[in-house]
C-alpha cells in the first residue's frame, strides 16, 4: 500500500506554521481589555456600534463620523425574556417617536448584559436580577435604577407532574418536592435573571439536585424549554417565553403564583463616570420614558402572542424602587 | 470555566465522537468489504450516492435527526433528544459516508491475488476476509481516523441534538461556541487548542505511523 | 476405480466477463491417481492455469463433474475448504503476505492449529528445501521474483498436502536453480505420497518429471504422441519457417514463427517409401532418409516404424502397404512429410526472454 505521504521535516513545518498561525489569531481575543478590536464580537439580535455614534444600520455614514443631533442612538443591555416577547419593538418605535432617538438592543442572559455594560457596549441595562444589579450598582457602573414592570414566573413540568407539584403551598414546599421525587429539572445555567432567580428557589428548600437530575443548557429560555420539553422534565420560566414558544409538547404550568416568584424588571444608566463613552443623556431619556405614564401605559398595555398581558407596570407605585 | 467542567467537556467529546467513530466502522468497513469484492449493478450508484452524502452539512443531519428524535417525531418515543447517544446517532450518520468511501479505497488497493492465495492456503471465505482487511489495515486505520477526526470537530450535529447542557451534552466544541458567545474567550481558546491538539496529534500518529511501515 | 484422487468428466470453464463469459476450459474425461506427477502442457492461453485454478478448487467448473477423493468437494462450504486444505495452488507471479517470510509460511499452518513448535519446524524444513535456510525474518517485499517463488512454494509445502498444484514453477528461476527444484519437485511425489500437477512451457521438463503429461490447447486436450518431437530456433523466410535440429536437416513448417519452437509430426502424416540405392539427394522440404530399426503393431491394421538417420522419426502406415511400398527391417526408406502436418506444439520468444 503506497499512499503519498510528505516528509515529515515538511509536515512538521506544516504542523508549526499551522499551530502558530492559529495561536497568532486566536491570541487577539486573549486580551480580554475594552478596545476596539473586542467590541465587534457582540452577539446583537438588534445591531452592534463599533463606536459611539457610528452604526452599522445608518449606511449613509462613514466610520467615526459624530452623528448629527437629529440621529441620536442608545445601545441596550437587555435579557432574552425581555426580548423574546417583542415588547422592546414596541416601546422602541414609541421611545423614536418621541425623542427621536433610535434604540438599539442586545438580548443575552442577565450576567451577559451587566459585562457588556462593564465592557462600554452598552448605555443602559433591562434586567429582572435585583442582586446582580446592586452589585452592578455598587460596582460604580451604574446610576439611577428605576423599576418598571414585573410578572410572574411559573414553573412548569410534564403533564402527568410526577413530583406532585400542584397544589403545593409554598415554594419551597414545591422545589423541596422536585428533589425528593428525583425528578429533573432543567436550569437555564447561564447566570441570567431567571437562572439567578432559579437558584434563590433552590437555596429555600437546600440546594439544587446533583446529576443526572439536573441539567444545565447555558443557553437561552427558548432553548431551555425545549431541553425540558423533550426530557420531561420540569423547569422555571417566565410567562411570557413560554406562551410565545408553541410545540411544547407534555409541558404546562404545574405552580405559579407565589410571592418567591415575582419577577422585578428594572432599567439602570450607565455611569459615565466609570465608562466614559456612555451615551447618558440618551440613557437617562430612555429611563425617563420608561417611568413615564406613556411608557407604563405602554408597558401595561402590551399584549403578546396569545392577546394576554405580559408585564404590569410598576414605576408608579410609591418607593418600589426601594422595595423591589 | 472551572478544570472539572473543561475536562468533562474533553472526556464528552472523545466519547461521543469515539463511540460514533467505532460504530460508524463496524457498519462501514464491512460494507466496503462488500462493494470492493464484488461487481454488481447499482454498484457505481452506491458509490455516487455515498459520495454525495459525504458532503451533507452538519446543520441539515442536526436537522433531520431533530425530527427524527424529537418527542413530536417518529421515533420520539425513546426520549433520545438531548442526550449523548442523540449527538452519537448523528455523528455516526455524518461519518459513515466517509469511512465508507475511505475504506473501499483501501480495499481496492489491496491485491487482487490475495484472497484467493488466503483460500487456496485453506482460509475458509471469513478467514480470508480478515486477511484482506489485514493487508490494508493502515489504510483501513486512517479511514476510521479520519471519520473520528470529522465527528470530534463538527459543531452542528452536538449543538442540536445534545443541546448543549452542561456537564452531560456539552462538549469541546459547543462549549467553543457557548463561551465565545459569552464573551469568554479565554475559555474558548483553551478549548480550541485542545481540540486542534487532538486532530493535528491523531493526523501526525497517522501520518508516523505510514512512514514507519512504507518499507513494508 | 475409488483409488482415483481426482475424476473430471464433461467438465467446462467459462470466464464471466463482459458482455459475455469466454471458453476457458473442456475436458472430456482427466483421472489423476494419486502419487503421480501430472504435467500440463500447451502455450500461453491453452487453459492449464485454468485447469489448476479447478483441481485446486478456486473456480467451480461450469458444467459436468469432478469428483475428488470420491465425493464432490462443491457440497457445501465446509467441504470446500476441506478440499482446498488438500490441494494448493502456487501460482505463477504468487503473492505473498505483507510481513515476513516466516509470517507468509506459518499462515496456512496457523489455520490448521498446530501448535507453535510444529510450525517452526516445518517452516524451517520448508525453507531447507527450497534453498533458503535462514531467510526467516525477511520482510516477504524484499525479494526479487525468483526468491518469492520459492517462498509461495515452501509456503505450500509446509503443509504437506495431498495435491500440489504449480504453475510454472521454474518459470522465474534461473537454469541452475531450476534444476534443483526440478529434482525437489521429483523426490517430494514419490517421497512424501504427494500428488503433483504442474504447468509447462517446457516439453523436456515435462519429460523429465511426469509420470503422465496432458496437452492443452485453446481451451482442449489434444492428443500429441510424444514421438517426433524437435525443437529448436525458428527462422523464416515471410512465408513459411522451418527449424534445424542437425545441422543441414530442417523441419519446415508453414506460417512465420519466430524464436524458440517446439513441434511435432504426426506418423501417420509420415510417407514412407523404399529408398532407391545410394545417397539420395533427394532434397525438397521435410524429406528425410534413414534405416527401419524397428517395427510394431500398434494393433491390427496399424505397423508403427522407427526410422534412424538424419533425425529419428517414427511413421505410421497400414499394415498391408509394408510390402508394397518395400518396407522392411533395416531397410533403408526415405521419409516424406507436408509442412502441414508438423504441428507447433510450443513456443518461446527468442532464448533469454522469459514467457509472457
Amino acid at each position: 500500500m503506497r499512499l503519498i505521504v510528505p516528509p515529515t521535516r515538511r509536515l512538521i513545518q506544516a504542523l508549526a506554521l499551522t499551530a502558530v498561525l492559529a495561536l497568532v489569531s486566536l491570541s487577539s481575543q486573549l486580551s480580554a481589555k475594552t478596545g476596539d478590536t473586542y467590541r465587534r464580537y457582540m452577539s446583537p439580535s438588534g445591531s452592534a456600534s463599533l463606536d459611539s455614534g457610528a452604526s452599522f444600520t445608518d449606511n449613509d455614514r462613514s466610520q467615526g463620523e459624530r452623528p448629527a443631533r437629529t440621529k441620536r442612538s442608545l445601545m441596550l443591555a437587555t435579557t432574552t425574556s425581555v426580548d423574546a416577547t417583542g415588547l422592546l419593538d414596541v416601546l422602541a418605535d414609541a421611545f423614536k417617536a418621541e425623542t427621536g432617538i433610535t434604540l438599539k438592543w442586545t438580548a443575552v442572559g442577565t450576567g451577559a448584559a451587566l459585562k457588556q455594560a462593564r465592557d462600554g457596549n452598552a448605555d443602559a441595562v433591562i434586567a429582572h436580577a435585583r442582586k446582580l444589579e446592586e452589585e452592578f450598582l455598587r460596582d460604580g457602573y451604574g446610576v439611577n435604577r428605576r423599576v418598571i414592570a414585573r410578572n410572574f414566573f411559573i414553573v412548569v413540568g410534564p403533564a402527568d407532574d410526577p413530583a406532585r407539584l400542584a397544589g403545593a403551598p409554598s415554594a419551597a414546599e414545591a422545589f423541596g418536592r422536585i428533589k425528593a421525587s428525583g425528578a429533573v429539572f432543567v436550569s437555564r445555567g447561564d447566570r441570567s435573571g431567571t437562572h439567578a432567580r432559579e437558584l434563590e428557589l433552590w437555596a429555600l428548600a437546600g440546594g439544587p439536585p446533583g446529576p443526572p437530575a439536573y441539567l444545565e443548557t447555558g443557553q437561552g429560555m427558548a432553548e431551555t424549554l425545549r431541553v425540558a420539553s423533550e426530557r420531561r422534565a420540569y423547569t422555571l420560566t417566565d410567562t411570557a417565553t413560554f406562551i410565545g414558544l408553541p410545540l411544547l409538547a407534555g409541558l404546562r404550568p404545574v405552580f405559579e403564583n407565589a410571592p418567591e416568584l415575582e419577577n422585578i424588571y428594572a432599567v439602570m444608566a450607565v455611569d459615565p463616570a466609570r465608562v466614559p463613552t456612555a451615551r447618558y443623556a440618551e440613557a437617562m431619556a430612555l429611563i425617563a420614558f420608561l417611568t413615564s405614564p406613556r411608557g407604563q401605559e405602554l408597558i401595561g398595555g402590551f399584549r403578546g402572542k396569545a392577546g394576554r398581558p405580559l408585564f404590569e407596570p410598576l414605576a408608579g407605585t410609591p418607593g418600589v424602587d426601594l422595595l423591589k | 470555566m472551572i478544570l472539572r467542567e473543561l475536562a468533562l467537556a474533553v472526556w464528552i467529546s472523545l466519547k461521543t465522537s469515539g463511540l460514533a467513530a467505532l460504530v460508524a466502522s463496524a457498519l462501514a468497513v464491512p460494507a466496503a468489504l462488500f462493494l470492493a469484492g464484488r461487481e454488481f449493478r447499482g454498484k457505481r450508484l452506491i458509490l455516487v450516492i455515498n459520495q454525495t452524502w459525504m458532503a451533507a452539512p452538519t446543520v441539515v443531519i442536526g436537522l433531520l435527526f431533530y425530527s427524527l428524535l424529537s418527542r413530536s417525531g417518529p421515533l420520539g418515543r425513546f426520549g433520545l433528544l438531548y442526550t449523548q447517544t442523540a449527538m452519537t446517532v448523528g455523528q455516526v450518520f455524518l461519518i459513515l459516508p466517509l469511512i465508507v468511501g475511505f475504506s473501499y479505497t483501501a480495499l481496492r488497493q489491496v491485491d487482487r491475488r490475495a484472497r484467493p492465495t488466503a483460500l487456496t492456503l485453506g482460509a475458509t471465505p471469513a478467514q480470508a476476509s480478515r486477511v484482506v482487511l489485514r493487508e490494508a489495515r493502515f489504510a483501513l486505520l486512517v479511514a476510521v481516523l479520519a471519520g473520528f477526526a470529522r465527528a470530534v470537530s463538527e459543531v452542528g450535529i452536538a449543538m442540536m441534538l445534545g443541546g448543549n447542557i452542561r456537564n452531560v451534552t456539552r462538549n469541546i466544541t459547543t462549549s467553543i461556541a457557548l463561551e465565545t458567545a459569552k464573551g469568554e474567550f479565554r475559555n474558548g481558546v483553551v478549548l480550541g487548542v485542545v481540540l486542534l491538539v487532538i486532530t493535528l496529534g491523531i493526523n501526525i500518529l497517522v501520518q508516523a505511523g505510514f512512514r514507519g511501515r512504507d518499507s513494508d | 476405480m475409488s483409488d482415483a484422487l481426482y475424476r473430471l468428466e464433461s467438465v467446462a470453464y467459462r470466464h464471466a466477463g463482459r458482455p459475455e463469459p469466454s471458453f476457458r476450459l473442456a475436458l472430456d474425461a482427466l483421472t489423476v491417481r494419486p502419487g503421480e506427477v501430472l504435467a500440463l502442457v500447451g502455450p500461453n492461453g491453452a487453459g492449464k492455469t485454468t485447469l489448476l485454478t479447478l483441481l485446486g478448487f478456486l473456480a467451480r467448473p461450469a458444467s459436468g463433474r469432478l469428483e475428488f477423493l470420491g465425493g464432490d468437494p462443491w457440497a457445501d462450504g465446509e467441504r470446500v475448504v476441506a478440499a482446498r486444505r488438500e490441494a494448493v495452488l502456487v501460482t505463477h507471479h504468487p503473492y505473498l503476505f505483507k510481513g515476513s517470510v516466516t509470517a507468509n509460511i506459518a499462515f496456512g499452518l496457523r489455520l490448521r492449529k498446530l501448535p507453535d513448535d510444529e510450525i517452526g519446524r516445518r517452516t524451517r524444513e520448508a525453507l531447507s528445501l527450497v534453498e533458503l535456510d535462514g531467510w526467516d525474518g525477511r520482510p516477504a517485499a524484499r525479494l526479487s521474483a525468483g526468491q518469492a517463488q520459492r517462498v509461495a512454494l515452501a509456503r505450500a509445502l509446509a503443509l504437506r498436502p495431498k495435491v500440489l498444484l504449480l504453475d510454472e514453477p521454474t518459470a522465474n528461476l534461473d537454469a541452475a536453480l531450476g534444476m534443483r527444484m526440478e529434482a525437489l519437485l521429483r523426490e517430494i511425489g514419490p517421497g512424501q505420497g504427494t500428488t503433483v500437477v504442474f504447468s509447462t512451457h517446457n516439453f523436456s521438463q515435462a519429460s523429465r518429471l511426469a509420470d503422465d503429461i496432458l496437452y492443452l490447447s485453446d481451451g482442449r486436450r489434444v492428443e500429441f504422441s510424444h514421438e517426433n518431437l524437435f525443437s529448436g530456433r525458428a527462422e523464416t523466410d515471410g512465408k513459411k519457417s522451418w527449424i534445424e535440429p542437425r545441422p543441414g536437416r530442417r523441419i519446415v513448417f508453414a506460417g512465420v514463427r519466430r524464436g524458440h519452437v517446439t513441434c511435432v509430426i504426426d506418423p501417420a502424416a509420415i510417407r514412407v517409401t523404399a529408398a532407391a540405392g545410394g545417397p539420395d539427394a533427394a532434397g525438397g522440404a521435410n524429406v528425410f532418409r534413414g534405416r527401419v530399426t524397428r517395427m510394431e503393431t500398434t494393433d491390427a491394421a496399424t505397423a508403427l516404424v522407427r526410422v534412424s538417420g538424419d533425425l529419428v522419426l517414427r511413421a505410421a502406415l497400414p499394415v498391408r502397404e509394408l510390402e508394397a511400398r518395400g518396407v522392411s527391417l533395416s531397410g533403408e526408406v526415405l521419409l516424406r512429410f507436408e509442412p502441414e502436418a508438423v504441428e507447433i506444439v510450443g513456443e518461446r520468444p527468442a532464448d533469454g526472454a522469459k514467457p509472457a
